[in-house]
């Protein structure tokens, strides 16, 4: 697969908006036009150039070799093609990210894919708080698309969250799918404390939580036969990276009782 | 200081000049006689270029609170539209709501250099100049709204003297700088707090018992008494309603002679034919703008994309907000004298409604004859950004592209609208006029809007180019007092536009009887509600010019 390899020269000595950074936005640049754009909106702001070394030649596939908290925005507008950050990265990578696939070697910082509308995000690391979940002065979260988290999930992730899928195979934080509109939060382990707390309609999954909200009723145990098909679907879309399938009977709570209550939380252990 | 600007084609309706090869000469700021033998500073060879005087937006919302709701309201305006810092300019953000100064300098990188704040309510008046004071670049100006505040209403329902609301209107327009008069829905933002959702223009207030005609006719005989050029400017009742064609028609009828301009008429312009009850009315209203001689216009043209509508009207942004897109909105009263409504709105050329919107837009620009009275807008930001003025120059100068556009949209908008069938194309001349002379001649700018000795060395130099859209998008050089501060389309200096005002003459009386009131009902004193010159121009924030007031030429 043809592709351009980004190198990190030396670690950022500020935050860096990578939002441009796209196989896509790159495809018609020269190396020469890729080395000088801006990494950052103010005056006399640092390019890639100043920060990386380029190999290889634009393609389907852009590599950031070497990572850093400070690298906010990454793959914020990517709609196709994939970006592979050997690495750590900062806050909102994949916000508003449409299509194509992101892959993440390391940690990320808050917001990770916030406003995400479709493709495929996977973090080898653990990700901070919020993820999935809402911008600031925005409507909604995560509005499509698939996250997986080979770590721990921060605190209120999918907060305001409307479409998609998060799945972590550890842990989710507390107050998982606060505010919740839709789509779906998985984890492989647990949820923290009070999941699900005023959320209105989606689903959270998980075989254990911490403390359970008082406004989450009890609603017995179900054979639920979309826990099959979406078990399989999760695993024609991921593929190796795909949760071990749902088992078929599961515990169902319903809430958040105090707001709306079509939420769900079903618990597999 | 003399500049000669060499062998360009001037469009210079004012002055009856249309696409004449010659020089222009500027010293220290204004245009001057051509004269051969003159010494000169700077030389540019334009030959072949197209010379106009800077553009003038009569209608932008630029300042007042509702921009700064909009704003805040609106994070998502923001992402992707920063503007870093540079050595000469500021840093500013925002697309369809932009901060001041990124509008100031999108504005002159556009090749306008005079815009005008059309809804300033007068208890907001401090801010609104404060915010355009904020505005670098151009010339700047703005409407007093009145119509639905309570004094006048009072007045009104009380029959009093004539003279006594003339006073009152003088006195709002000295006091809030303005210079002209806004109304807003008459009559109906007050009616809507006492729970009217429509007011027609022969309806009462259910509590004034005064009529939208009333207030209309007043307002605008009250401007002519008092001299003030621009004529009553009117967004009229009903906005955006299917049908509300027949009270625009009725409100010009009403108007038996009496000037008024009809601000984006073209949300004023539906019937109520069709499957989807909603049609267009440009050609009624057409017909009958053509006949009244009295009356100017401008479009409001809307294009399609993300924005954000702001109005002072609250009744009808309040029927606005189902549409809201994103979600969120905000509709209010200020100071019990008017109201606010910003609605976020995204145009689509798929939706029948929207897309119809936009050919009822083209169909009045395009039937309407006399380009003297119709204005180029957008209604800026509520039926686009002003950014896209270029593009809309395109579609009128154009049919090629025009009917290519026209294919993009909802099919049964196609049927419905006549653009198709309309082969007008407006003219370098003509585009002049919309966007210079016109709107100077009416809002009463003496030495603005053309190039004749004498007048204000604000010029625009296009690169002529079949792509009117890229031709208006980066002029070559923009001058403003015969400073160069634009040169392809990027920012080479920035300066500070002056701020336009009337003042006609009146009774001072008028404040014994405002003095009571402003005890009685205000939150501040009426000496605090004036705002003073020194106000506006302290901190190097431009100058005041007062234009004359007198009878209308």
């Amino acid at each position: 697969m043809s592709g351009l390899t980004l190198t990190l020269k030396s670690a950022p000595d500020r935050r860096l908006d990578l939002s441009g950074l796209t196989p896509k936005t790159l495809a018609t640049l020269s190396p020469a036009d890729i080395a000088r754009l801006p990494l950052q909106c103010v005056a006399g702001a640092p390019t890639v150039g100043d920060l990386f070394a380029l190999t290889g030649s634009t393609g389907e596939r852009l590599v950031i070799a070497g990572g850093s908290d400070r690298f906010d925005f990454v793959g914020a507008t990517l709609s196709e093609g994939t970006i592979v950050v050997e690495g750590a990265v900062g806050a909102f990578s994949a916000a508003s990210m449409t299509g194509g696939r992101l892959e993440i070697a390391g940690d990320t910082g808050p917001g990770l894919g916030s406003g995400m509308r479709g493709g495929i995000v996977h973090v080898e690391g653990s990700t901070a708080e919020s993820t999935g979940g809402v911008r600031a002065g925005e409507r909604y979260g995560m509005r499509g698309g698939i996250i997986v988290v080979e770590g721990d999930i921060g605190p209120r992730a999918g907060d305001r969250m409307r479409r998609g899928t998060i799945i972590a195979r550890k842990s989710f934080g507390d107050h998982a799918g606060a505010r919740m509109m839709g789509g779906t939060l998985w984890a492989g382990e647990r949820f923290g404390d009070e999941p699900g707390i005023q959320m209105r309609r989606g689903t959270l999954i998980s075989p254990r939580i911490g403390r359970m909200l008082p406004t989450f009723g009890d609603g017995g145990v179900h054979d639920l036969v979309i826990l099959r098909i979406l078990s399989r679907d999760v695993a024609a879309r991921l593929g190796p990276l795909a949760p071990h399938a749902l088992p078929t009977k599961v515990r169902k709570f319903s809430g958040d009782l105090a707001i709306f209550g079509k939420g769900e939380l079903l618990l597999t252990g | 200081m003399l500049i000669r600007l060499k062998g360009g084609r001037i469009y210079d309706p004012a002055n009856g000049v249309d696409g004449v090869v010659r020089d222009i000469l500027i010293h220290d700021g204004r245009i001057a006689a051509d004269d051969p033998t003159a010494r000169i500073d700077a030389e540019y060879d334009i030959s072949g270029r197209v010379v106009m005087a800077g553009a003038i937006d009569p209608h932008t919302h630029i300042g007042g609170g509702k921009m700064t709701i909009g704003r805040m309201m609106l994070p998502e305006d923001h992402r992707g539209q920063e503007r870093a810092r540079t050595d000469l300019t500021r840093s500013g953000t925002g697309f369809a709501v932009p901060s001041t100064l990124a509008a100031g300098y999108r504005y002159a990188e556009m090749g306008y250099t005079a815009c005008f704040e059309p809804a300033m309510l007068p208890a907001n008046a401090r801010q609104a100049h404060m915010e355009m004071g904020d505005t670098p670049m151009v010339d700047k100006g703005a409407f007093a709204m009145l119509g639905s505040d309570d004094f006048l209403l009072r007045q009104l329902a009380a029959k009093e003297d004539f003279n006594a609301v003339k006073d009152y209107i003088a006195w709002t327009m000295h006091a809030a700088q303005a210079i002209a008069v806004k109304v807003v829905n008459p009559g109906g933002i007050s009616a809507f707090k006492f729970n009217q959702r429509k007011l027609d223009l022969d309806e009462s207030h259910v509590h004034y018992g005064v009529t939208p005609r009333q207030i209309l006719r007043t307002l605008s005989q009250g401007l002519v008494e008092l001299g003030v050029t621009h004529p009553l400017h009117v967004h009229g009742c009903n906005l955006g309603v299917p049908g509300n064609f027949a009270t625009t028609l009725d409100t010009i009828r009403a108007m038996d002679g009496l000037p008024i301009h009809l601000t984006h008429i073209q949300f004023h312009s539906y019937g109520t034919e069709g499957d989807m009850k909603f049609s267009s009315a440009a050609a009624p209203i057409s017909e009958l703008v053509n006949a009244h001689k009295n009356v100017s216009i401008d479009v409001g043209q809307i294009l399609f994309g993300q924005t954000c509508t702001a109005s002072g009207d609250s009744m009808r942004q309040y029927g606005n907000t189902k549409s809201a897109n994103p979600k969120k909105w905000v509709v209010m009263d200020i100071e019990c004298d008017a109201g606010c409504g910003v609605v976020p709105m995204k145009y689509k050329d798929k939706s029948f409604v929207n897309a119809l919107q936009w050919a009822i837009g083209l169909e009045i620009f395009l039937l309407v004859d006399d380009p003297w009275r119709v204005f180029l807008t957008t209604d800026h930001p509520n039926g686009a950004p002003f950014t896209t003025y270029p593009h809309l120059i395109r579609l009128l100068m154009d049919k090629g592209f025009r009917r290519d556009m026209l294919q993009k949209i909802h099919p049964d908008a196609q049927k419905a609208s006549i653009v198709g069938s309309l082969d007008r194309e407006y003219s370098l001349y003509e585009i002049a006029i919309m966007t210079r002379a016109g709107p100077a001649r009416s809002l009463g700018l003496k030495d603005r809007g053309h190039l004749a000795p004498g007048a204000n060395a604000d010029v625009t130099v296009y690169r002529d180019n079949e792509d009117r859209e890229a031709m208006f998008t980066t002029p070559e050089y923009v001058f403003k007092n015969g400073e160069l501060i634009v040169r392809d389309g990027r920012i080479v200096k920035v300066v500070q536009g002056a701020t336009h005002v009337a003042r006609p003459e009146y009774d001072a009386g008028i404040e014994k009887s405002l003095a009571d009131y402003f005890t009685r009902y205000h939150t501040v004193s009426l000496s605090n509600f004036k705002v003073s010159d020194e106000e506006i121009i302290r901190h190097d924030r431009g100058s005041i010019v007062v234009q004359p007031t007198g009878a209308r030429v």
